[in-house]
């Protein structure tokens, strides 16, 4: 048993699976852009993945080692500004003791 | 945060304030001195300037020697360019401080010129827990004190050595050749 097939179908199949050609220049826009991207994008996937999370390892390593070296900068400076005073301090306590000893000793004597 | 970072601020000051046994409340004084030391050191920072001191120097040895029983060190010292700028009320700010049972005047010394020397010791159940030094000159007005145990004797040898006038320079032999050329 065969059924008619409707002209309408047939009609928009027609137009659907036509040719149709390119627009001017299509062939070497494509062409352009093979040439063009292709090598990058195997660049970007072979060459700079490795690169990148280095440059990110180096750079935390880098802000550790300033952190680290500017606090031990400063701590050495504290350390060096408080054993420059208590030289200063005790100089003053020994001298005033000393003074204050020898006074009280020439009297005795 | 913020809150925090006051709270310990306010902290250190007040574990400062308290660290020392008796106000040394001469800040008046400080405006109107030519030359001023002000010391405040205590715990960490004490041990820390002990940490830097060099053991092969003499006198920085024998300060090592003596920060080992220290809790901390508190200096003023004022110098002046004339007479009568410090008063009586100010030396009897710190010495009325020094009047308590925990204190016992170890030495005194008074001159003519208005020079006034005093040494306390702060006890606590016979053992030394403070020192205070209480110098006031003409043109001078120094406190000192100094929180935990210490050597009297050897801090008044290293004040002995300090106060040697250094030799200038052209009293020194400039070279070895010089002392033999001399015999």
């Amino acid at each position: 048993m065969q059924y008619p097939e409707p002209d309408w179908l047939e009609q928009e199949l027609k137009s659907a699976l036509a040719r149709k050609d390119p627009p001017g220049g299509f062939a070497d826009g494509v062409g352009r852009k093979l040439a063009g991207s292709g090598p990058k994008r195997a660049r970007g996937k072979v060459i700079e993945w490795p690169v990148r999370p280095a440059r990110r390892w180096i750079a935390a390593a880098a802000a550790v080692v300033l952190a680290v070296g500017g606090a031990a900068g400063y701590r050495r400076y504290q350390g060096e500004m408080a054993k420059r005073q208590m030289m200063q301090a005790f100089f003053i306590a020994g001298s005033k003791l000393n003074h204050v000893q020898t006074h009280v000793l020439e009297v005795s004597q | 945060m913020k809150l925090a970072a006051v709270a310990m601020l306010s902290g250190a000051f007040a574990a400062g304030l308290f660290a020392q046994q008796f106000k040394l409340d001469v800040d008046r004084l400080s405006a109107k001195a030519s030359d001023a030391v002000d010391v405040s050191l205590a715990g960490p920072l004490l041990q820390l300037g002990a940490r830097f001191l060099d053991s092969k120097d003499p006198d920085q040895a024998a300060v090592k020697k003596l920060v080992a029983g220290l809790e901390g060190i508190y200096v003023r010292h004022f110098e002046f360019k004339e007479d009568g700028v410090w008063t009586q009320a100010d030396l009897d700010a710190i010495r009325g401080q020094l009047k308590t049972p925990d204190w016992q005047r170890l030495l005194g010394w008074k001159d003519e010129s208005g020079g006034n020397a005093e040494v306390y010791l702060r006890l606590d159940g016979g053992k030394m827990t403070g020192l205070a030094i209480l110098d006031a000159e003409p043109r001078e007005f120094t406190v000192v004190n100094i929180v935990g145990s210490i050597d009297l004797e050897a801090l008044a040898q290293l004040g002995g050595r300090f106060g040697v006038p250094k030799l200038k320079n052209e009293d020194k032999p400039k070279h070895k050749d010089e002392k033999t050329k001399k015999k």
